[in-house]
């Protein structure tokens, strides 16, 4: 039986800007269970990102989550204290960012970094955390550790800041690693490298992965569940097998249409596209947020927002058409 | 069919501090009259730096570019001009490639006021034309900033075209784009194409996106073609250990292949390792001879060309 180690319920996170309020999440549930992987897909805007820092409660001003509960292994993290919730950001929660060059500070070492995170949140004195921090540059597959610790960020490529990244996330043995597009900014073959790291890590370690993404591709390779998100809302979530063989949401299998695929070539068929564009979050459709770009829409599209609905095994989604 | 420009010998080396960077090392190909050559790689190979040199945009350091049957480095300035209007160019980020302080119809009109004698209404007609063939015919007055990604990426495509071109250069026209707004952008790109049978040279490291769109595909690795062929058989049949490496790497959600995991980073383009410039990478090195010598293209199959010792 899969155990819960992450529970959203009703989160709600709202910006509020100078043209209104931005509903950025509204009102969202989702579970992630200890051990497995998490993808959630989804266009620019449509609140991955949001989600991510809602959870470490990282939402900056204008933004704030107004409403629902966070539950850690069963503890609310909203109603922690500040102090407390630094203790679990990076030792129980931990995250990667897509753009490690700027993720890492350029005037510190990477030695220092690393031991600094390993330090705040463990009783090690210097050389032991010395000591594991030369273990987790092995583990992240550094050559030279002694020497790399001494580097700066500067002078390491893409692919070795995103393994520092990794290293520092993952020195704390936390139970949930958040990684954000961490490999949009890589090229191909170092994308495959740094996937095939955080596999090998979550098996060894035992670690949840949140792993966000706008590339279905890299879901596919190494997820265990999706869920799509669209406009501040999830509209399916299923075992990656399933989401790819039987989408049911129209968004879902829109966005699947619009990704070439191998051997399809273009004198046989069009890509699909999703005609229109993302509404308007500060003033989002009532009803279901994508109605207007649907052409299966019905008139309690309009007005209801659609609830969860089991389709299948593990399967659930949100949309009046399944119901 | 007819060749429409051929690239030969084409060197190019950036001089930085006493150094150089060898960006385009000795690469040599055509691109024939309607057709869509796709150039792939990883960032820092020399993808872009060959289209900006067919363009002429920037100086070779050696080598020829025939466009047209004319070399385009040695032609007078008239000239130069003339053929200017034949080729067009989309860059990769359309938050950069358009003036934010100018508005649609000075951007896509800009082109037709340099070389052509259109001006005011007739201009206008014109202007309004090119957008109606992208799907934006009411952007006249308006400025970038009031346009998403994709929309903005198709009014580079509509000042490219102002010229009537016969050849494109699409430089990763669509990585700063959302999948579904891609799509939509490659619709264009690929009716246009057929509208108006257009050539292009289709830069992206992405490699599905490029196996789309492409008739013929050109792998390259530090500066060098290191292989190349009929789209279709590259994919099917990549013979280069990097190409394979490379095809097996592409996350793709339909198909899980064995994957073939390259150690290590890029060589600096700086300091390429002698003989083959993948051997530092490559999986079935064979030792001394990929080491000392660099190999050449060798023909493989129809069209197909691979630069490997171990063919």
């Amino acid at each position: 039986m899969k155990e819960t180690l992450l529970e959203l319920k009703g989160l709600e996170t709202q910006f509020f800007t100078y043209d209104g309020v931005v509903k950025a999440l509204n009102k969202v549930d989702l579970v992630i269970y200890k051990e497995e992987t998490l993808g959630i897909v989804g266009e620019t805007g449509c609140g991955k990102s949001v989600t991510a820092l809602s959870i470490l409660r990282l939402i900056a001003s204008p933004g704030r989550i107004v409403g629902g509960e966070i539950l850690l292994e069963g503890e609310d993290l909203l109603k922690k204290k500040a102090e407390a919730m630094r203790k679990i950001r990076g030792r129980k929660v931990s995250m990667i960012f897509q753009n490690p060059t700027s993720s890492l500070n350029p005037v510190f070492t990477v030695g220092d970094q690393l031991m600094a995170t390993i330090r705040n949140h463990t009783n090690m004195d210097k050389q032991e955390a010395r000591n594991r921090a030369i273990d987790m540059l092995k583990q992240v597959g550094l050559p030279d550790q002694e020497k790399t610790l001494r580097k700066y960020s500067y002078e390491l490529s893409g692919g070795m800041q995103q393994r520092i990244m990794i290293a520092i996330a993952l020195s704390c043995e936390p139970s949930l690693l958040i990684a954000d597009e961490p490999t949009t900014a890589l090229d191909v073959t170092i994308q495959a490298q740094i996937l095939r790291l955080m596999k090998g890590l979550k098996d060894k370690l035992g670690t949840s992965i949140l792993l966000i993404t706008h590339n279905l591709g890299i879901v596919a390779k190494v997820c265990d569940r999706v869920v799509i998100m669209y406009a501040g809302e999830f509209v399916e979530e299923a075992p990656v097998k399933e989401m790819f063989e039987n989408p049911r949401h129209p968004y879902s299998r829109g966005l699947l249409a619009s990704i070439p695929k191998i051997g399809q070539e273009r004198g046989t068929e069009q890509l699909g596209i999703i005609k229109g564009t993302v509404c308007s979050l500060i003033d989002p459709p009532p009803g279901c947020r994508f109605h207007q770009r649907c052409s299966f829409s019905k008139d309690v599209c309009r007005s209801e927002r659609p609830q969860r609905v089991k389709v299948g095994e593990d399967h659930f989604v949100f949309c009046h058409l399944c119901q | 069919m007819d060749t429409l420009i051929e690239v030969k010998d084409l060197y190019k080396y950036f001089p930085i501090g006493g150094e150089q960077v060898k960006a385009v090392d000795n690469v040599s190909f055509t691109i024939r009259k309607g057709e869509t050559v796709g150039l792939v790689g990883e960032s820092g190979c020399g993808k872009t730096t060959i289209g900006r040199t067919i363009l002429r945009l920037i100086p070779p350091t050696s080598g020829k570019v025939i466009f047209e049957d004319r070399d385009l480095f040695k032609i007078t300035k008239g000239e130069l001009k003339q053929a200017r209007r034949r080729m067009g160019v989309v860059f990769q980020d359309p938050y950069s490639s358009l003036n934010p302080r100018m508005n649609i119809q000075s951007i896509v009109g800009e082109p037709l006021q340099t070389h052509t004698k259109l001006r005011g209404l007739k201009l206008q007609e014109k202007v309004v034309e090119l957008l109606a063939q992208v799907g934006l015919e009411d952007a006249l007055r308006r400025y970038p900033h009031e346009f998403s990604g994709g929309q903005r990426q198709r009014i580079a495509v509509a000042r490219a075209l102002a010229l009537e071109p016969v050849f494109l250069v699409l430089d990763e026209p669509t990585s700063a784009l959302d999948v579904s707004v891609q799509a939509q952008v490659l619709n264009l790109i690929v009716d246009l194409q057929d509208n108006l049978g257009l050539t292009y040279l289709f830069i992206s490291h992405d490699l599905i996106l490029v196996q789309y769109i492409a008739n013929r595909i050109m792998v390259m690795y530090l500066g060098r073609v290191v292989e190349s062929g009929p789209t279709q058989e590259v994919f099917n049949h990549p013979r280069h250990p990097y190409t394979r490496a490379l095809i097996s790497a592409i996350p793709d959600v339909h198909i899980q292949r064995k994957e073939i995991l390259l150690e290590g980073n890029v060589p600096s383009p700086i300091d390429v390792p002698p003989g083959c410039s993948f051997n530092t990478r490559c999986p079935e090195k064979k030792g001394g001879i990929c080491e000392r010598e660099a190999p050449v293209l060798t023909k493989v199959g129809e069209e197909h060309y691979v630069a490997c010792h171990l063919i």
